[in-house]
């Protein structure tokens, strides 16, 4: 295995668990905002 | 078709292969023709996983699903953020610092080659016959279009994948799955302003949407729970998830997009992008097929989408009694849908006469045997759509079928050739040798892809049946890996025992009927875990794998 591998910081938002956050509540807004969209249209 | 749209069309292919080709000179190692010598940036690998994913099917039968069933698949997709992030995490920096050519290769750095092999041909059995499915969706275009034998059509198409896929490698595919995706974006834009513009002038985009809504199409989430559901929030979340895990993580067609990127910040970004996109994608796909119902809430639709069973159904006794209750149905559903949108409190009226119309389709599709499901949005293109955006549409369609055909039959030749052919047969052959080979099994892939897709004609909902197979296999797959990643005191036997057992119990899940596809891959993945920890306890610590992560066993 190659051990040289190493892992680089994001471009944006400083670390990875910071950009897994933001992708996380990307998606909770998605979903309740399909919730208000099929409850209005319903 | 119109002239201008055999003009767009046959450009639009021929630009799109060219510059794939063109990008992919000098594929002349090994490395460069299945890896792309680890040198594609986050942009294209994004782009081309979602093309990978974004078949022909996406278009014609989401499309169809949405005018048939509703918003509610798209929930299908709502583990796959949660997926992507797993993956970012574990799986993109393990098999970039292993540095393999395809994901099964880990298996046997972390287990035996018995694992490996058993999974590599799990792999090959199930994404053979997926890309037989994703090769008759396109087949379907043209046969409607040009009115050739599906036979012909599956061949053609095919044919030209083979070429540019034979020739240029992995960044052949990657070039062109960039371009197709924008194609494909650009597509549905085109076709869901033009469906909202052609709707009648006094219903508009919230008239269509009141329509939908009426008759129960707007349900983008649906929180009630049951097991053979196929499509609530919690399958979604949970069932697809998993299956999203087990795609990205082990299958080898999404594994080798991301395998060529130039470090593992660059992998992490393409996946994210995923994560971010899939989901708005598809709902506007699911929504154009909710607007396309609305239209056929005003303009009459054929009885049967489907040009083959309409003409055998008029050869029928039974027609013009149908058709009849058809045509009453649909004047009944016109009238109410107009008064609706208009404020009007005839819901119930509506929906009476929706179902009558459903009913009289579905007996007309019995007579005839066949589902028109993938036939709805086919239909509404080339008789609706004005010219020049037709040949945009199925130029955007057939590049959709492109990049999956491509990309499926590029990773069963690397996992074919890698796996199989240089780990069983000739491990010490020299590198123009492999590369050779590599040619040659994609092109058997290819023929296969073709030969199998006759057997895909008739199986619904395409893009269900596509799915439905993955679950078959991918919930084992994924156990394998989640042993390897997870769990490092799990011995091969363990491994291995573990996948077959999993493996049987999916089969016996299925055949029960106890629970919908999606949970198939949730159960797979348990079983192969407690299993492979159960024989690895009973068998001792004699061998505990790699331990260490480092592909090295540790005695």
């Amino acid at each position: 295995m190659k051990r040289g591998v190493q892992e680089e910081p994001p471009p944006f938002l400083g670390t990875w668990g910071r950009v897994y956050g933001v992708v996380i509540g990307y998606l909770i807004s998605l979903i309740t905002l399909f919730w208000f969209f099929g409850k209005a249209w319903s | 078709m119109r002239i201008l749209d055999w003009v767009v069309m046959v450009v639009t292919i021929v630009t799109i292969v060219s510059y794939g080709l063109w990008r992919a000179r000098g594929s002349d190692t090994t490395d460069k023709y299945l890896r792309a010598g680890k040198s594609m940036p986050w942009y294209a690998m994004a782009l081309s996983i979602m093309a990978t994913q974004a078949s022909a099917i996406t278009f014609i039968s989401t499309t169809g699903q949405g005018y048939v069933d509703g918003m509610r698949f798209v929930q299908f997709y709502f583990g796959l953020p949660l997926a992507m992030i797993v993956v970012s995490m574990t799986a993109v920096p393990i098999f970039h610092r292993a540095n393999v050519y395809t994901a099964y290769e880990y298996l046997e750095k972390r287990f035996d080659a018995k694992t490996r092999t058993l999974v590599s041909i799990i792999f090959l059995i199930q994404r053979g016959l997926a890309v037989g499915l994703a090769l008759a969706a396109p087949a379907i275009v043209l046969t409607v279009l040009l009115g050739w034998p599906d036979q012909i059509t599956t061949v053609v198409m095919g044919g030209i994948v083979i070429g540019y896929t034979v020739f240029g490698g992995v960044q052949a595919v990657t070039w062109s799955d960039f371009q197709q995706m924008l194609i494909m974006m650009a597509g549905l834009g085109t076709a869901l302003i033009i469906a909202i513009n052609l709707l009648p002038e006094n219903i508009g985009l919230a008239g269509a949407l009141t329509v939908a809504g009426a008759a129960g199409k707007l349900n983008p989430v649906t929180t009630s729970f049951s097991w053979v559901d196929r499509y609530n929030i919690w399958s979604g979340l949970f069932g697809g998830m998993f299956l999203a895990l087990s795609y990205f993580g082990c299958d080898q067609s999404q594994v080798q997009r991301y395998l060529t990127g130039s470090s593992i910040s660059q992998s992490r970004l393409s996946l994210l992008f995923n994560a971010v996109a899939k989901i708005p994608m598809q709902f506007l796909i699911l929504l154009t097929g909710c607007i396309v119902f609305a239209f056929f809430t005003f303009i009459q639709p054929p009885l049967l989408f489907h040009p083959g069973d309409m003409a055998r159904l008029q050869e029928n006794a039974a027609y013009p009694a149908l058709q009849a209750r058809f045509d009453k149905a649909f004047a009944e559903r016109h009238e109410a849908a107009a008064k609706l949108v208009h404020g009007e409190p005839v819901k119930a009226e509506f929906q009476a006469a929706h179902k009558e119309l459903e009913a009289t389709r579905k007996e007309a599709a019995k007579i005839t045997g066949g589902n028109d499901t993938n036939y709805i949005f086919l239909h509404f293109v080339t008789h609706y759509l004005p010219p020049g955006i037709v040949g945009l549409v199925i130029a955007a369609i057939l590049g959709a079928a492109m990049s999956v055909i491509s990309g499926e039959v590029n990773s069963l030749a690397t996992v074919s050739v890698i796996d199989i052919y240089k780990r069983l047969f000739r491990p010490l052959a020299e590198d123009g040798h492999y590369l050779w080979v590599s040619r040659a099994a994609t092109a058997f892939w290819g023929i296969y892809a073709i030969v199998t897709a006759q057997l895909a004609k008739n199986l619904g909902s395409l893009v269900e049946a596509v799915n439905l197979l993955g679950s078959f296999f991918y919930g084992g797959i994924l156990g394998v890996f989640a042993l390897a990643m997870y769990f490092p005191k799990v011995s091969a036997n363990g491994a291995f025992i573990g996948v077959i057992v999993g493996e049987a119990a999916i089969f016996a899940l299925h055949f029960t009927g106890a629970a919908s596809f999606l949970w198939y891959n949730v159960a797979g993945c348990i079983v192969v875990i407690v299993t492979g920890l159960l024989v690895s306890r009973l068998e001792g610590p004699k061998y505990h794998g790699d331990e260490s992560g480092t592909g090295d066993p540790v005695v």
